[in-house]
């Protein structure tokens, strides 16, 4: 009955976990139960891969990095001390499994120009996009990971902070110096 | 259609609309349990009760090979006394003991 209760929810990808139901899959995955900690990534997939999302475009990269996020939480999972949330402990993972993609992609790797100029045709100003793209690529991963919670989840730097465990200070810092080089790269011909 | 250089609004405009639109397919949750590393201590303990019957077995087979030579050791022995060539033969292949025991008896 809360097996169906959870994949009810989970595939809404919308309702919250019952907190019951998940502090005893989270349980008895620390015990070691696949099949328990299968229905702890029902409960959580949707989330991650809408925040996997945030990092890269295509499915392929998304499914890759939403997949070992939680091969990570598999095996972190007895770090997990409970006195917060499980979706934030696991926001952190997913995190910082994606920022260790971004910075473990090879920088000089060739941008996909047939799907820029597709993305670029569909855009009411096909030019801006497809160039802000090709600008945007040249910055620093460690850059646009955080460039894409500020402006794209909107977080402030002390939410970025707490979220990765990284210093306010470190967020701060990081973050000013990936804007002005955003700025820099807008204002070089 | 002019061309216009993307300026900071237009970056931010980019950001915060980028992302993917991929969602998770029914089979998503199965592909990650299936990559799922099982952890030693994991493993160990079935492992351990699989080998339960045969490390039992062995044990007993063991053990009875062993009552049944401790039974014949004496009868050994005294067909050895009686017959000092044999005993003599077998002395290098033979149980040490018996051998010297066949010996002192001589």
């Amino acid at each position: 009955m809360d097996t169906t209760w959870i994949m009810t929810q989970s595939n809404a990808g919308t309702a919250a976990a019952d907190p019951a139901l998940e502090a005893e899959r989270i349980r008895r995955s620390r015990e070691g139960d696949p099949r328990a900690f299968e229905e702890l990534v029902r409960l959580h997939q949707h989330r991650v891969f809408r925040l996997a999302g945030r990092f890269f475009r295509e499915r392929a990269d998304v499914e890759d990095a939403a997949q070992e996020t939680f091969l990570d939480a598999w095996r972190k999972l007895a770090t997990y001390r409970g006195d917060a949330p499980f979706e934030h402990w696991l926001t952190r993972v997913c995190l910082n499994r994606c920022y260790a993609r971004l910075r473990a992609a090879r920088p000089e790797a060739p941008l996909d120009e047939a799907a820029l100029e597709r993305r670029g045709e569909a855009g009411p100003d096909p030019t801006a996009p497809v160039e802000l793209e090709r600008l945007l690529a040249r910055l620093a991963p460690e850059d646009r990971f955080l460039l894409l919670l500020l402006e794209g989840e909107g977080w402030t730097t002390a939410e970025i902070a707490e979220r990765l465990g990284w210093t306010r200070v470190n967020v701060k810092v990081r973050a000013h110096r990936a804007r002005k080089r955003l700025r820099k790269l807008l204002e070089t011909p | 259609m002019s061309h216009r250089r993307p300026d900071l609004d237009d970056a931010r405009a980019w950001l915060r609309a980028h992302r993917s639109d991929a969602v998770p397919d029914a089979g998503f949750a199965a592909r990650v349990a299936s990559r799922l590393e099982r952890r030693p201590e994991d493993e160990l303990g079935p492992a351990a009760l699989r080998l339960l019957p045969a490390a039992l077995a062995l044990t007993a087979a063991v053990g009875a090979v062993a009552v049944v030579r401790a039974l014949d050791a004496p009868a050994t022995t005294a067909e050895a006394a009686t017959d000092t060539g044999t005993a003599e033969a077998a002395a290098p292949t033979e149980d040490l003991l018996a051998w010297v025991l066949g010996e002192e008896l001589e």
